[in-house]
């Protein structure tokens, strides 16, 4: 695919996701387990796209939406970070693992910098909101579904730039660094992976166990790695 | 005036995937509920007066999860019908209904998707993902809007034959029990999930590194996430970093 078309189509998913993060539908195909795969589909990496998928799905889900609390924009972080290590792995930058993590740690400035451009949105609906008093005084129902779908507009715009420019900067910044780390250090990026992933496991964790809960989580992981410490021996 | 149908609680329906679409700090999803009801609107009044009545009621502040905003949309509709019919001159009932169920539509709402059913059906997506691949993708989506659109389509209806006795159905201290449950099947989910990770780790290393990687990670990531002590992408850099340096030494 040409590298504008690419970019034009990588920023579009990410406006998609955006919506789907907080502001219409949440059927989840911002998660990354089902937005990374579907990236590497398009872009002809799949299994890149599932490794992506499997290492940031975890983490990002005890950022949990209560109430007005809005935490770090993880899903557009990994739309940026999987169209990246699909750039760096088709131009052959550095191995995998290397490509990986630096794609993932770059992802997270991108993160960062939606979560900020959450807040000034919702602090730009509430134009929307005193322009809806006006249209309810009139008992303009047009108006007031408009008024809606300029929130979910902001959102989708928000989404798509955020992931354009991260994306086109990334282009930019991230080949010479992968170039720079030497392919000895492949082994330390690749347990890197296995780190992540804990991580992920072990934050989720924090939402399931409780003391009353704690066996329920022992007994069946005692069991399992009994039947797995059984099958190494026979 | 007519009676409301079918129809319109279809289009509250469809409205309602977009609730959120203007949340502010002031009335958080105030448009949004007043957006979703238009079709009610539409079908209910006539008369002006009325009708700036009615959305300026529901203009009003609303808070409540997305996918449970429907169980307080379906409950207006019959309210307001009920309002008509029965001639009410005070509709504040309308609101101090509203403003009674942003609490339990809110905690419920939370605690039963974003604290169980997406963490525990995201662990389930990692493992279906390493194993069968893009399959699991399509089992989570399926699986997860199988719940999601469950609570809406039921939220609405139920709440509209309800009306004003929906609220006993939505006790937090009533549903309690049924989190527990879920939460001793999420920790059982887990404990299983882990030795699966584990093992894919170590037949995909052929050495116990990763595994020690991944385990201490698992340790330390609980441990500063359940003490509050610090941000996901700040622990997404610590461990990245610290799985680097112990990969260079060992």
């Amino acid at each position: 695919m040409d590298f504008f078309p690419e970019i034009l189509l990588i920023s579009f998913i990410g406006g998609m996701v955006a919506v789907d993060t907080a502001s219409g539908r949440q059927v989840m195909i911002s998660q990354p387990v089902v937005a990374c795969p579907i990236i590497g589909l398009i872009f002809g990496e799949p299994q890149l796209g599932l490794l992506l998928g499997i290492l940031l799905e975890l983490p990002w889900l005890i950022n949990i939406p209560m109430g007005g609390v809005h935490g770090s924009a993880g899903n557009l972080g990994a739309v940026v970070a999987t169209a990246l290590a699909i750039f760096l792995k088709k131009k052959d930058m550095n191995t995998e693992n290397i490509i990986v993590i630096i794609s993932i740690m770059y992802s997270l400035a991108i993160s960062r910098v939606g979560s900020n451009l959450v807040e000034y949105m919702r602090k730009a609906n509430l134009t929307l909101i005193h322009l809806a008093d006006d249209a309810a005084n009139q008992a303009d129902f047009k108006r007031i579904t408009r008024l809606n779908m300029i929130g979910l507009f902001y959102s989708f715009i928000l989404g798509l730039g955020l992931v354009f420019v991260g994306y086109s900067l990334g282009i930019l910044i991230l080949p010479p660094i992968t170039t720079f780390v030497h392919k000895d250090f492949d082994l330390a990026f690749g347990l890197a992976k296995y780190g992540l992933l804990g991580s992920g496991v072990g934050a989720v964790a924090t939402l399931f166990i409780t003391k009353k809960t704690k066996w329920y989580l022992i007994i069946p992981f005692s069991v399992g790695v009994l039947i797995f410490v059984l099958f190494l021996i026979f | 005036m007519g009676q409301i149908r079918t129809i319109d609680l279809v289009k509250v329906l469809l409205r309602s995937f977009y609730i959120q679409s203007t949340w502010n700090a002031e009335r958080l999803l105030g448009l949004g509920f007043c957006f979703c009801l238009i079709p009610i609107a539409r079908r209910l009044f006539s008369d002006k007066h009325a009708l700036v009545d009615f959305l300026q009621r529901h203009l009003d502040f609303f808070n409540s999860h997305p996918y449970m905003a429907t169980y307080a949309l379906g409950a207006i509709a019959n309210i307001e019908e009920q309002a008509i019919t029965k001639n009410w001159e005070d509709k504040r009932p309308i609101s101090v209904f509203k403003t009674r169920v942003i609490g339990p539509l809110g905690a419920i709402g939370d605690t039963l998707f974003w604290q169980l059913i997406r963490p525990a059906l995201g662990l389930i997506a990692v493992v279906l993902l390493y194993f069968i691949g893009i399959g699991g993708t399509v089992i989570y989506f399926i699986l997860y809007n199988f719940f999601h659109l469950g609570v809406r389509i039921n939220g609405l209806f139920d709440s509209y034959s309800k009306g004003f006795d929906i609220v006993r159905d939505l006790s937090l201290r009533g549903t309690q029990k049924y989190f527990d449950i879920l939460k001793y099947i999420c920790a059982s989910f887990l404990g299983a999930e882990l030795v699966i990770i584990m093992s894919k780790i170590v037949h995909e290393t052929s050495s116990w590194k990763g595994l020690f990687v991944f385990a201490l990670a698992a340790m330390v990531s609980y441990l500063l996430v359940r003490r509050r002590k610090i941000t996901i992408d700040l622990l997404i850099v610590i461990i990245v970093c610290s799985s680097i340096i112990i990969g260079m030494i060992i």
